[in-house]
């Protein structure tokens, strides 16, 4: 650890904070199960791999590493599931990323480009946490 | 199972080759994006630092040689030599294959062509790597792994084939082999782990003791707490341990021929079996160590059983013109 503890504990509680808000917006989103929820769930993973990855490095508990690996490589295969259909309507809650694209200056990502861009983060994000065990 | 936001009923444009990817979630679906999951894991885990290093080679491949007979064991030693003249590229290559194998089992159009590989990697290394569980060695036992985690994987691939031969449905694991192939397979699988508690090997005092002093090193708090415990209960208990870990898996094993209600009984024993193995006899697969290179055989034998888990017919068909089948 680098730097005094009770910063490192700061760091860690908001990041722990940061991955429950994010994991709570993925559940969520997975339990409607309904049509492409613009914006939620795939920003929340992306946020939320960063914070959970981040909150793992920090706070010094294998457990909820070992967790949060599961969980994030459980989100990668769920998504890469998903890419077929994401491709063939253009939409899948899981991974859509932005607002729609309508009368925004905006430009969202292509739906499997942002699929791709959760799946790459959120396996390096597991083994980046796998590495802590070393 | 529950229809899932993307497939098929929120795609009621897509036709033709695109349509085949949009059919349903289903058990089966489940089963292969656990094992995709295994694999996906494998690979990161083979990825670790530890695992580029020539005693990578030398210590953990070279130590599955021993015990095994002279043929098996020079065939281990060989492949260890290979690997040991240059590890980084070995291990990157192996690393890489096994997170391909995971991610192609996801993707729904390479399904086939990934469990497949799943099926003759999961061989190779179950040889190779695993020495084939030491199960000719005399020491293999259920507690310990046997009969090799990474012959799991194969199993399962097998049962988790995207074809339907049986076509009565009754459970995931009959669709690709057959109700008496598969029924043979669980048979073989929770029989042959009670037979290797019954070794004359296992049947000493301290055979349990030794295998569990010293797994909760390294481990956390809680889960070394509990291995500990369980240490401290096998001291001088070996031999009555393994005859009612023998006779447990022996009824496990018979409960597939049992009316239904009993199967799933045998099921849901099966599961709970294989979560004490990976938490009491694995560690959670010695993930906190640093040097794993799998989960190990508990979450395997658990997705196994929850292959058998006795389903309707009414559940199963949505799936038979789907893209696995």
């Amino acid at each position: 650890m680098i730097g005094p503890t009770w910063l490192a504990a700061i760091f860690g509680v908001i990041m722990l904070a940061a991955a429950v808000v994010a994991l709570v917006r993925i559940i969520a989103t997975w339990r409607s199960r309904g049509p492409t929820n613009y914006g939620v769930s795939g920003q929340s993973g992306m946020s939320g791999m960063s914070a959970m990855g981040g909150s793992g490095g920090i706070v010094p508990w294998p457990t909820l590493d070992y967790a949060l690996v599961i969980f994030m490589i459980g989100y990668a295969v769920l998504a890469i599931d998903r890419i077929p259909a994401l491709a063939a309507n253009g939409r899948g809650h899981l991974v859509t990323v932005g607002p729609p694209a309508t009368g925004t200056a905006a430009t969202p990502l292509a739906p499997t480009t942002a699929a791709v861009i959760n799946i790459v983060m959120a396996i390096t994000m597991a083994y980046m946490l796998t590495m802590m065990f070393a | 199972m529950t229809q899932l936001a993307g497939t098929a009923a929120h795609a009621p444009q897509a036709t033709g080759h695109s349509a085949r990817f949009l059919v349903p979630t289903d058990r089966r679906r489940w089963l292969q994006l656990a094992l995709a999951a295994i694999w996906v894991l494998d690979g990161i885990l083979q990825y670790q630092t530890f695992m580029f290093s020539k005693d990578f080679s030398a210590s953990f491949l070279s130590g599955m040689a021993e015990g095994n007979p002279n043929w098996i064991a020079s065939s281990i030693l060989w492949a260890a030599r290979i690997v040991e003249t240059n590890p980084v590229l070995m291990n990157a290559g192996f690393a890489t294959l096994q997170l391909g194998i995971g991610v192609a089992i996801a993707f729904r159009p390479t399904l086939r062509i990934a469990l497949a590989a799943s099926i003759v990697w999961s061989l190779v290394v179950w040889w190779f790597g695993e020495g084939l569980g030491l199960l000719l060695a005399g020491g293999a036992s259920a507690l310990a792994g046997a009969p090799g985690a990474v012959l799991l994987y194969a199993v399962l691939a097998v049962l988790a084939w995207p074809t339907i031969k049986d076509t009565s449905m009754s459970f995931v694991a009959a669709r690709p082999v057959g109700v008496p192939a598969a029924k043979l397979i669980w048979v073989i699988l929770w029989g042959g782990l009670a037979a290797l508690n019954l070794q004359p090997s296992q049947l000493t005092a301290g055979s349990v003791h030794s295998m569990e002093s010293g797994m909760g090193d390294g481990q956390p708090g809680w889960l070394r707490f509990l291995i500990d415990g369980f240490a401290r209960i096998s001291d001088h208990n070996g031999v009555a341990l393994n005859i009612i870990a023998a006779a447990i898996l022996g009824l496990i094993a018979a409960g597939i021929f049992l009316p239904q209600r009993w199967t799933r009984a045998a099921v849901i024993s099966g599961v709970i079996v294989a979560a004490f193995i990976w938490v009491i006899g694995e560690a959670l697969g010695a993930l906190f160590g640093g040097q794993s290179t799998d989960v190990n055989s508990g979450p395997l034998l658990a997705l196994i059983a929850l292959a058998y888990w006795p389903g309707s017919a009414a559940a199963a068909t949505t799936t038979s013109t789907g893209v696995s089948d």
